[in-house]
This record gives structure tokens, C-alpha cells and sequence, in this order.
């Protein structure tokens, strides 16, 4: 199963004490978007003091997905320039924000189509310390409407920084996980496969973290959400393979 | 009493060309290596589990890029996933994504001739099943822009083998 959130601006996971803070990370995640007709933020990484001037984020607005950073020189923010997203489907995105000049965004969709957003632009050095699944920060609330799954993130860029992920490897990454590729999962810091909604949603045997143990709060809760998305046979989990720190 | 233990054999070479071996900007064009058919390896027996392992040497003045090993299955020699050719030779496979499984991947550097080893899961949890077809097949690309390194002895690649014996 995934993880619902209802768009309730109460609702939503979100992580204090994040083992990745700065450039360059990877984060890769399943959403289900319940609805395509309004602003709708799966996930955003923020500086708690100030968290709207620290970011890194990604987002359907109608049914286009964007993305993009906020930092001390500015606030790249892309739409990815297609539409075409629809409710109750299944989109892995992948988002690697690279340093304070380069980010590179993928989602991969339902039918195999991938589309790429190279976001090039100057955000200054970007740290943030908390993380947001579901929506934003509390006091500005533009809650995700749909389902999660499968969320990661790694410390460091998981591919060259001038090139975007061909298909077929984000096809690969998407379907059979991080720790399928062994470049990848030594470079993981955080593993939530947000398998059952409630209070089980933060448990600690569904994470897998590299540093010191999450802190997770889970307001609303949110509840148990649609079907996973339809991952491979044998798709690994942390403890089916060597993790190389 | 009978006292089962496990047992590695010789790894066994795959035959693959890779001296000299052009970049790919798409990583979707390559190198095929010669199928081996686990069913009728030196040993003598059917492993129960593998995994590749190897070395591939990037060439002069490349830039950075990424280094794939794929993996290709057969039940019968003759049908491959991806259309992948069974004997060393160039190969573009179709579809790459939809019938190869990613075994490697190594992000290199713009350093000249500089080694990159690899060592993957294993192949049964490649090919996500936990066992692997009779019959595979790896192929190799890379899109580092300059060819690989000329020398064939620079490069390798080898199936280790595990297996029970009493």
C-alpha cells in the first residue's frame, strides 16, 4: 500500500533532523495525484528558521508537474512544459539538485514516457533541516491531494551532473529501487518505503537511515492510501543488500 | 552422514570485445558478449547463484559519464530479451529498458585510462525471479565520448559461480 494525504493542510509526514541538508542531493519518490486541478506539493525540504526562503521542492500545478530550489540568490521554479497529468495514476519522480547553479528533474510516466527539466539559475547556498512529506511547511500550507510511496534520498548526485538520466535507467530506477543499483544505494541516507498509512507510517522498521535515527511527526495521521505502485519482482529492500556507506 | 557444503568454482570469462569500444550518447548502443549457457559450464554442474565482476577501462581524454553492464536472458539460445545478439559483436538492443536488467553502473570521470571495477548483486536477483535462464548474455555501453581503452587486455569480465556439493 502507499501512504494517503487529503489535502487538508493537517495532514502530512514531516522529518526534523534530516541526514542530507545541502547540494548535492537525489531524492526519488511514487505520487498519486488525487486531483489535478489546483497547486499541489508532495514533498519540500526547508530551513525550519526561515522556510520561505530555503527550499527545495517539487510540485503539480493543475495537471503539470514543476520543480525548483529557493535560496539567498534566487528562486528557480520550472514547470516541466507539458501537461498532461491525470488523476489516479502513478508518477515516479526523481529530483537532483546538483549545487546552487544546476538541478536536474525527471518524471517518469504511467506509459513509460519520460519527461526531463534541466533548471539551471543561481539559489545561493541552500541548507535546509526539515522535510515535509505531503505538503508544506505548516504555516503556508499547500498540501499534496493523492498517495505516496517508495521515498529516498541520497547524499551527493546519483548520475553526471550535465546529463539527465536516459529513460531506460530511470525506468530501471523507478521500477526496481535504489538499492538495484549499487552506485545508488551506498550513497542512500534515508529510505521510507511508506508501505501502511496511521501511526505505522513513521515506524522505525520501515525506515532505513544511514546516519543518526529520523525524528518523524505525523500529523493528521495520514491514513493507508491506494494500491503500491506495481514495482518489480525482487525489488530490494536495505536489508537485501550490502549498503556501503 | 552426507555433509553438504558450498562450493566455489573457477569463475568462467565472458567473451566480450571491448578494446576500443565507441561512446553512446543515449547508453543504447554497445558491445554484446558470447552467451554462456549455464547448463553446460567447465564445472560440470548448474550454479545456484552468480555474479558478474570485472574491470573496464575508460580510453584517452574522455568526459565524465556512466558505465553500463546489462544483462540478457534466453530460454532456449534463440529468443533474447532486449533482441540481444548471442555472439560478441556491436549490438543496439531493443528495447533496452523493457528486456535487459541493470547490473551496473559505474559514473566515471574525465581521468585517461582510468580502471573502473565492478562486482554486482546476484543474478537471480537481477533478473528478479531468484534464479537466473539458462542462457545469458551481457552488454556493455558507455557514453564517456572517447572510446574505450584500446588494449583488450584492460578489460574483463567474469561470472562467479556458487554451488553446493556433498
Amino acid at each position: 500500500m502507499s501512504v494517503s494525504f487529503n489535502n487538508s493542510g493537517s495532514t502530512y509526514l514531516m522529518e526534523a533532523g534530516l541526514p542530507v541538508t545541502t547540494t548535492p542531493l537525489s531524492v526519488g519518490m511514487w505520487v498519486r495525484p488525487a486531483s489535478v486541478s489546483g497547486l499541489f506539493v508532495p514533498f519540500l525540504f526547508y530551513a525550519s528558521a526561515a522556510p520561505g526562503a530555503y527550499q527545495f521542492y517539487m510540485y503539480l500545478n493543475g495537471d503539470e508537474f514543476g520543480a525548483g530550489a529557493a535560496g539567498p540568490s534566487g528562486n528557480p521554479d520550472n514547470g516541466f512544459g507539458a501537461a498532461g497529468v491525470v488523476a489516479g495514476a502513478w508518477y515516479f519522480l526523481l529530483a537532483r539538485w546538483i549545487s546552487n547553479t544546476s538541478r536536474r528533474y525527471a518524471v517518469l510516466y504511467p506509459n513509460g514516457t519520460m519527461l526531463t527539466l534541466n533548471q539551471p539559475g543561481n539559489t545561493g547556498t541552500v541548507t535546509v533541516d526539515t522535510l515535509t512529506l505531503g505538503g508544506t511547511y505548516p504555516t503556508s500550507p499547500q498540501p499534496w491531494s493523492g498517495d505516496i510511496a517508495e521515498y529516498w534520498v541520497t547524499s551527493g548526485d546519483i548520475w553526471p551532473s550535465g546529463q539527465d538520466m536516459p529513460a531506460h535507467t530511470l525506468h530501471w530506477l523507478a521500477y526496481n529501487g535504489p538499492f538495484s543499483m549499487p552506485h545508488i544505494a551506498g550513497a542512500v541516507r534515508e529510505y521510507k518505503p511508506l508501505l501502511q498509512g496511521g501511526p505505522d507510517s513513521y515506524a522505525a522498521w520501515e525506515n532505513y537511515t544511514a546516519g543518526a535515527r529520523p525524528t518523524w511527526t505525523a500529523a493528521g495521521p495520514p491514513l493507508m492510501g491506494y494500491p503500491h505502485p506495481p514495482l518489480a519482482p525482487g525489488y530490494p529492500r536495505p536489508s537485501d543488500v550490502r549498503i556501503v556507506a | 552422514m552426507a555433509t553438504v557444503v558450498g562450493l566455489y568454482t573457477a569463475p568462467i570469462s565472458v567473451t566480450i570485445t571491448l578494446a576500443s569500444l565507441a561512446s553512446s550518447s543515449g547508453l543504447t548502443s554497445g558491445r554484446a558478449g558470447t552467451a554462456i549457457d549455464l547448463a553446460s559450464l567447465a564445472s560440470g554442474t548448474v550454479p545456484l547463484d552468480m555474479m558478474l565482476a570485472g574491470t573496464i577501462m575508460t580510453g584517452t581524454s574522455p568526459t565524465a559519464g556512466v558505465i553500463q553492464v546489462w544483462l540478457a536472458g534466453s530460454i532456449d539460445n534463440t529468443v533474447w530479451s532486449g533482441n540481444l545478439p548471442s555472439t560478441n559483436g556491436a549490438a543496439t538492443p531493443v528495447p533496452i529498458g523493457g528486456g535487459l536488467a541493470l547490473a551496473a553502473t559505474m559514473l566515471t570521470t574525465a581521468t585517461s585510462n582510468q580502471a573502473y571495477p565492478f562486482l554486482t548483486r546476484s543474478l537471480g536477483a537481477i533478473f528478479g525471479g531468484g534464479w537466473a535462464p539458462r542462457y545469458v548474455n551481457v552488454f556493455v555501453t558507455h557514453n564517456t565520448v572517447a572510446a574505450l581503452n584500446a588494449t583488450g587486455g584492460n578489460h574483463s569480465i567474469s561470472l562467479g559461480q556458487w554451488n553446493v556439493a556433498q
